[in-house]
Parts: C-alpha cells; structure tokens; sequence
C-alpha cells in the first residue's frame, strides 16, 4: 500500500474525515442563513467529493478482483477486450464472453486501465448528477440549489445512498444515459413548471418505488434505483417543504429552518457514513494489490505476444487475464473440475493431463494456441519434465524461463 | 438434516432471497396498510393500523432474523449471549436466580433468568426456544406500552391514539439507521431485542414508571411509583440510572421554566426515586459486593472520536424531528407529557456527557447510553413527522388529498415518509448482523460434543473446574455451573478458587481438594489443548495419571482436544 493508502487506512483518518465533512456541513448551513446559498451547496459538494476521493483512492486494483468471482470474471473480460480491442473471445479459451459495460467499453478502446478505474469514477458521476439535477430541472433557481443540498448526500432518508451501487461498472454509462435525460427535461418548460401538489404527489409515489427497491441489496442496479428514486422524491419534495416554512414562519426564521434541514440531511446521509470497507464487496481486499504476482505476470507481458493463450491454474488465471490481457486455459489438478464449460472436454482432458505428465502433445497445445504455463508458489511442477515421453505423438518440452523469491514459475513449451 | 430452534428444515435455504424477500414483503403490506390508512374515516382505526405496521415490522425483522438460525440468536460469537444462556438454564435447572453459573457467585441482573426459566417451565430443553422468541415478545411489549403511555395526558387532542401508535412505531422501528451496522455501537435494533431482551424488559417498564411518576399525587401514588421505577432496576439497573436522570432533568426544567407545579414535581420526584432507591438497595448491594464497579479509570474515550455526533446524526432529520416534537409534547402534552420530553432531553445530554466522562476514564456502558439515546429519538422522531403532517394538512395542495372526507391523511402520509427508514425495509443481517452470521454455523463439534456428553452423563448439581474459557459454553450448551469463568467478573475469592483449582489439577494438599469438592462442588474437570487460564499447567497425557482424576471423555478435534475428568475426591 502506499503512502496514501496506509494514512487513509488509518481508523484515526476516518474520524478526521467525518469531523471534516461535520465541519463542512455547519459552514454549508450557516453560509445558507447568510442568504449564500450557491457558495452553501458548492462547500456542500467538496466535501462530498473529498469524502469520496478520501475512500476510493484506496483502490489500487480492480474492485473485486480475485474476491468477488463475478467481477473477477468481468475484470478478465476486460483485460482481454482491452488487449485485443474485440469483445467475441471469452478470457478463457473456448468460452462464450462476459458480457458487461465495462468489457464492451474496453472492446471500443477504452483503454484497460481506465476501464479498471470505472467503478471508482460512478460515486462521482452520482454526486454531480444529484447536485446538478435539480438546478437544471428546477424553475426556481434556490429552491433547485434547496434540493441539490439535500440530495446530493442521498436525500431525506438517512443512510440511504447510491453509493455502493454507483461502485457498479455499468452505473457510470447508465448515469450518463441518465444524465442526458435530465439535460432533455431540463429544456421542457411543462415539468419546470410543475404544480407544487403534482410535484408532492410525484414525491409520494417515488418515495413508494425506492421504498420498495432499496430492499434489495444495496449494491445492486435495484437498489440503487431505489436509493436514485428517493433522491429524486427529496428533490420533489424541496420546493414544497420551503413554501411550508415560508408560510409558517417567515422568510428569516424559514431560512434558518432551511439550513438546520440541509445540515442535518448531511450529517445523517449515506455519503456522511458511507464505509465501503463494508458495504461494498470486494473493496477491502482490492486496497492491497499482490505485489508478488505482478512480477511474473510483467515478465509475460514482455514475453509473450498478445494472442497466445497462458496455462494456469485458477488462482491466478483472471489475473493473468486482467492485467495482461492474455487469454488463459486452466490447469485442472486431480480433483478440480472447469467452471466454466471448455468444449471438447476429453480432448482438453488429454491435453491437461499431457501437460502434467511434462509432455504437452504438440498438436493439442497448437490447438489451444497455448505456449506458457505458469505455477504459483507451492503449485507442483509437473512430474515428468525432462524425462522420456511415453506418447506416440509428438510432444512439447517445457523450458523454465521465469522464476523468481515467491516461487513463481514461468514454462515455455518448445519442440523437442 | 439440520433445522431451525422451530423445527423447520433450514439446509439449502437461500439466506439472500428469503432476507430480501421478507424485505419486499414487509413494505409492500406496509404500502397497503398507508393506502388502508388513507381511506379509512375512524381516527382509532388509523392509529390500529399504524401499530399493526409496528408489530408487524418488528415481527417480520424478528422471523427474517430467527428463521435461517440451527442455534439460538447469538452463539458461536456473542459471550454475553452465551452467559445469559448458561443463567437461564441454571434457573431452569432449579438453582437460585441469585446466582450466576459461576458456582455461589452472586447475580448482576437476577429478573431475567428468573423469567426465561418460568417461561421455559423449568426445563432445560425449551430455554433455547424462549430465547429465540423472547425478542419479539418484548418488542411487541414494548409498543403496547408506550402505546399505552402515550395518550394518557393527551386527551385534549383529537389524535391521540394514532400520535401514541406513531410513538410506539418511532420507538420500535426508528431505533436504528441502515448504516449503523459499520459504526462503533452496531444495530441499536438487534443489539438490544435480538441480543438482550433483558434490556428490553427496561424499555417496556421505562415508560410505564413516567406515567407512574406522571399519575403520582399523594404518598401512596408516590410510593407507587418509587416501586415501578424499581422494577426497572431490577430488569436493567442502568435503565433506572437513566431514568432517574430523566426525571430529575424533569424537576430542573420545572424549576427553571417556574412552574406552579414545580414543588410538587420535587416532592413527587424525590419520593419515588427516595423510594426506589430504598427497595432496590438489596441489589445495588449485591452490586457493589460481587462486581468490581469501581476498579479505576479503564473507559477511556479519545477525545478525537464521533462519539458525539455517532448517536444522534446518524438519524439525520429525524433528530430535528425528534426535537420538534420533543419540545411540542412538553409543551402541551401536560405532566405526562413534560416527564417524556425530559427523558428525551436527558438521554440527548447524557450522550453527550460520555466524551468527557471518557476523557477522565468514566465512560462505562457506552452503549446502553447508546441505545437509550436512540429509542427516545425514534420515539418522538415519528411524532415530530406526524405532528409536522397535521399541522400543514390544511396547507396541501388539492391534488394530494385522497378525498375530502377524510380523517387523517396525515398519518397515511407520516407512515409512507417514514417507511424507507423503518428496519424491516432495510434490515439485511447476513450484511448487518455479525452475530446472525455466527449463529448460522453449527456449534464446533469441540463444543457440541463433549457439552452433548455433559448433558447425557452428569448430574445437573456436578459443577465443572478447568478451562475458564471453556466454561461458559459448560453453562450455556452443558448446562452445568462451573468454578470460575472468564466470560464473567471474577467471583471475591477467585485468587482462592484458582488455587483450589491447581490443586486438583496437581494433586495437591488434601485439603484444597476436598475443599474444592465439599465447598464448590466441583465434580469434574476440563481441560483443553488451548492451554487458557484454568487449564493444567503440565500436559494434559500426564493429567490422566493423576490418581484423584478419572478420565471420562477424551477427543481430539481439528481445533482443540478436549478432556473431561471426574474428580474422584474424598466426596465423590
């Protein structure tokens, strides 16, 4: 980890930082009584972004990857429509693609490390779409920076955020999907002008749907729908609850009332105590990169052309996959069976077994299109490397090319 | 085939879906119930349906909790969990409710081993399945009183019952906030139902003790309440610290505001808690005797924390709607009404307090005050939306009115605002709950079986010496008391027990031995390879050479060996 990463792993650091954002929070509500309401919702917005950068610049490698088997296999995905810019190839060879946004991005050219760095960059697609939301949509220019307020947090309902579901690859192409959306509606003077009981009653009926989407669990496309809904019902809401104040108490103490509302949706919402280390899978384990598998897997990528197929077992397969954008076939061990269905399954059996046997037969390794095989620390050599083959067929030698402290091994298989 | 404490097959079940479907069941008969509500035109069949949504949110959360567990709520990773089942099975065994399943060790918190016992009819068997009830039999309790409370000085107003179902309904449903799980304290909700329904039993008797308090006129009404207040004690004796705060902030406030009722508040006050002092003296006796309450400064609290904000922010604009109505009900809720809002205000004070109790190593029972500060909040938080609502009805637009005629949109609408942070609706405890994830896994066979050879071969007055980690499950899946056990406060004389307990482990001086047999009752012994405190110090090969030890149970688990030896003593 570095410097970076160990001060803001530090239990200490996220108490400075909710102290932060508290701070901030009182300096937003007190510049709202001052009759500041733009500076308010900016001072509001930095510190949301600073909350946010202060958890995600934690990750240092795809989130999920090697933790998560779904967003393993995606990572993979990626990592090969990256290296080889087309999305019909499955990371594994013979196998159908994982479809997913982040893959086709990459398979556009997107490239590989910015496709990795998507789930990271949706928290702040989510913060700037709530914030700007309501500024655009809204006729009145305060009470569209009212509700930007209390959105931009996750809205009235405390704890409820977007957040772990804006983690989600596909949230950021759909935010801005939605995005334009909301730049469309904006231009529609009918919903600019929408009357204050229409607009509760929209409330009410958003407040039902995210209600009844945000059971669902929080990182996943429904909930955050959910959570995206009540948002949506607190913007909804805003105007009404600002007419409210005015007529009960006057536009002075209505204001103050304003700001206590801001300040307190802030302090209770979900991007106030938003903590992925528990909330999103995956995130812990993607703050530590594995420093030792990046060697080996450095070496390939300096080694070995891109289109040839590296045998590994599945512990590091979707790594190799991911960060080298090498297609892989597994090496199933007695015992292991494939996840994923590699067709022809006997003639695939006699290849893995020829490989562990020392003699990969030529013909099927040409089939495969594979040329390495890599071993992880404690992974078994195989047993007969150097010794006389017992195949008709011709086989393969299986040259050591790479090893190195962790006991990362690198093969090359060559004609005899 | 592996099943639940209600007999139900649970292998296979999808934990994920059946929790997000109780989740979605919940807030879709929630809907309906705002949509009854909204139709409805009698005021007392609103408020029925807003506590039928109390009650049944608090079930379902219970049953989406219980329902997937093979072992009570609770074990394989809450100690204190696992200490209240050893206290119960020893009253249900028949021992004194006085005492704790360290063998003559005197009883913190006496009441509630005493009822789950009775509830079991005194049998071993059924304490599990008291446990796993016990939550929502309080949660449902707890709603009935201050359901019950609330609307006694309220009669003036037109709303009553459905402002005490909203009470009821705060109290119950807005005690916790989806992301309180990551925090310090965890979920309010299950660590105080779910995990010690014992402290509920001081959320139901709270209330009741203000309304005693509030009803309080002459002596015996007085005495009367000075009694309520210390049955809270005896449920949970720091519940009646915190109400005792409670009302002397009500007596401060009456005094500060001039109230023309502020002597009687005085005298009224004095007198119950004079009262509840006198009659819970025994206990607090037993408390400064058996534990060490005042053993120096160890509860320190940095003064860099979010102590401070942890409570009250993470409810967001419930806290300002809590304080709204907080400050209406004092107002006009008459004395009834002043007491509540007064444990409103102290709870929020008391929270406050802890940083600096922290910063001079005083700040125990953190989370008590935690929880305390949470149900109050709730509480008078969905007041505060209801009142809100009532108080614009008039204001609203056309559009958003169901129909004319219509009694209270206010509550249809309070329940609809309210519902995306009502538990039920977010209550995920494979994510939230550690304990839920625990108590999913079987019990270790190093702990169900040799606790399943306690059960079938000793008898329930053997007491059991060695492992003092260990001992706890003895009590809690063995059922059988112990000598000394690290899950508990040590007993006065536990440097001499320990010495009694070498003794036998060593063959020592006949009389340490006999004394452990003829005094503690010490029947058996157990050791395991974990090599804890309590555990003999030589190898435990050599231990069953020893002639006063006869060994009855020896086995080896992947984690640890475990070995269970008679004490063949001058007694035995």
């Amino acid at each position: 980890m570095n410097h970076l990463g160990v001060l803001t792993a530090s239990e200490e650091s996220v108490t400075a930082l909710r102290a932060l954002l508290f701070a901030a929070g009182l300096l937003a509500a007190a510049l709202w009584d001052r009759a500041r309401p733009g500076l308010a919702v900016i001072v509001l917005t930095l510190a949301g972004a600073a909350s946010l950068a202060y958890w995600l610049v934690q990750v240092s490698i795809p989130l999920g990857l090697g933790a998560e088997p779904a967003l393993t296999a995606m990572w993979a995905q990626t990592g090969i429509n990256a290296s080889l810019g087309r999305s019909d190839l499955g990371f594994v060879w013979g196998t159908e693609p994982v479809v997913s946004m982040a893959a086709a991005l990459a398979a556009m050219g997107l490239p590989r490390e910015a496709a990795f760095r998507l789930p990271q960059l949706g928290p702040f697609v989510a913060l700037g779409l709530l914030v700007l939301t309501p500024i655009m949509v809204m006729r009145r220019r305060i009470s569209g920076l009212f509700a930007a307020g209390l959105a931009l947090g996750g809205g009235l309902w405390p704890g409820h955020s977007v957040l772990d579901a804006a983690m989600g690859p596909g949230f950021t192409a759909g935010a801005l999907v939605a995005g334009l959306v909301v730049v469309g509606l904006s231009t529609r003077p009918r919903l600019r002008r929408l009357r204050r009981g229409h607009a509760f009653s929209l409330a009410l009926t958003l407040v039902a749907m995210g209600a009844l989407l945000s059971t669902h669990s929080s990182e996943s496309a429904w909930a955050g729908a959910g959570a995206v809904m009540l948002a949506g019902a607190t913007m909804a809401m805003a105007p009404w609850f600002r007419a409210g104040a005015r007529d009960r108490l006057g536009a002075g103490p209505a204001r103050r009332a304003e700001a206590v509302v801001l300040v307190m949706a802030f302090a209770g919402s979900g991007l106030f105590w938003w903590d992925p280390l528990r909330t999103v899978p995956g995130f812990i384990d993607s703050r530590e990169p594995d420093v030792a598998i990046m060697r080996p897997l450095s070496w390939l990528s300096a080694n070995v052309n891109r289109g040839e197929v590296i045998l590994v077992s599945r512990t590091y397969g979707s790594l190799v996959a991911a960060h080298f954008g090498h297609r892989v076939l597994f090496l199933l061990r007695p015992g292991e069976a494939d996840e994923v269905a590699v067709p022809e399954p006997a003639r695939r059996a006699r290849f893995n077994r020829s490989v562990l046997e020392g003699h990969p037969l030529g013909r099927l390794a040409e089939h495969y299109s594979v040329t390495h095989l890599l071993l992880g620390p404690g992974e078994a050599e195989p047993a007969g490397i150097g010794s006389a083959a017992s195949s008709t067929e011709p086989t393969l030698g299986m040259n050591l090319v790479y090893q190195d402290a962790e006991d990362f091994r690198v093969f090359r298989f060559t004609k005899k | 085939m592996i099943t639940n404490l209600f007999g139900f097959a649970i292998e296979g079940l999808d934990s994920p879906s059946f929790l997000a479907g109780m989740r979605g069941l919940f807030v879709t008969l929630a809907l309906a119930s705002v949509i009854l509500a909204a139709r409805t035109r009698d005021e007392s069949r609103v408020s029925r349906i807003v506590l039928a949504v109390a009650a049944l949110g608090h079930a379902m959360a219970w049953f989406a909790t219980m329902f997937p567990l093979p072992n009570v709520y609770g074990a394989n990773g809450s100690m204190d969990r696992e200490n209240h089942l050893g206290w119960a099975n020893m009253v249900a065994l028949g021992f004194s409710p006085l005492r704790t399943f360290q063998v003559n060790h005197l009883h913190f918190e006496p009441l509630w081993p005493l009822i789950t016992a009775v509830a079991a009819g005194f049998s071993l068997e059924r304490v599990p399945a008291v446990f796993q009830w016990a939550p929502l039999v309080l949660g449902l309790l707890v709603l009935l009183s201050i359901r019950l409370v609330w609307p006694k000085d309220h009669a003036s107003q037109e709303d009553s019952g459905t402002e005490g179902a909203f009470a009821a309904l705060g109290a119950l449903l807005l005690i916790a906030a989806p992301l309180d799980f990551s925090g310090f304290f965890r979920n309010p909700w299950a660590l105080t139902f779910l995990l010690k329904p014992n402290h509920a039993l001081g959320l139901v008797l709270a209330p009741l003790a203000a309304l005693a308090l509030a009803r309080a006129h002459d002596w015996k009404s007085r005495l009367f309440a000075g009694f309520v207040l210390q049955l809270v004690g005896w449920a949970f004796v720091i519940h009646m610290a915190l109400v005792v705060a409670g009302f002397a902030l009500f007596v401060t406030l009456s005094w500060l505001t001039r109230s023309p009722e502020r002597r009687r508040d005085l005298l009224d006050v004095a007198t119950a808690v004079g009262a509840n002092l006198a009659l819970v003296s025994p206990y607090l006796v037993m408390l400064l005797v058996a534990y060490p309450v005042f053993t120096g400064p160890d509860y320190v609290i940095s003064p860099f924390s979010e102590r401070a904000i942890e409570a009250p922010f993470r409810l967001g604009l419930l806290l300002p709607l809590s304080a709204y109505a907080a400050w209406g009900v004092y107002r006009d809720g008459g004395r009834l009404g002043r007491i509540l809002s007064s444990q409103w205000l102290a709870a929020q004070i008391i929270w406050q307090a802890f940083p600096l109790l922290g910063l001079i190593g005083e700040a125990r029972e953190q989370d008590e005050a935690f929880y305390w500060c949470r149900f109050w909040t709730g509480c008078f938080a969905a007041v505060g939306l209801f009142r809100l609502m009532q108080s614009m009805a008039h204001r609203w637009p056309r559009e958003t009115r169901p129909g004319v005629c219509l009694p209270s949109p206010a509550a249809a609408i309070t329940l609809l605002l309210l519902l995306p942070s009502l538990l039920p609706a977010w209550w995920n405890p494979a994510r939230m709950d550690q304990y839920f994830v625990a108590a999913r896994q079987p019990l270790p066979p190093s702990i169900a079986e040799p606790m399943r050879f306690v059960r079938e071969n000793t008898r329930a007055e053997a007491v059991f010496g060695g492992d003092h980690d260990y001992a706890r499950w003895i009590a809690a899946y063995g059922g059988r008391r112990v000598l000394m056990a690290d899950s508990l406060n040590a007993p006065k004389d536990g440097p001499h027990r320990e010495t009694v307990e070498v003794a036998i482990w060593a063959n020592g001086p006949e009389p340490l031995v006999r004394e452990g047999v003829e005094r503690y009752g010490v029947r058996y012994m157990l050791a395991t390879s974990t090599g804890g405190s309590g555990n003999p110090t030589m190898a435990l090969d050599l231990v069953q050479q020893n002639p006063r030890l006869q060994t009855v149970f020896d086995r080896t688990f992947p984690d640890r060996r475990v070995l269970i030896l008679k004490v063949l003593g001058p007694a035995s």
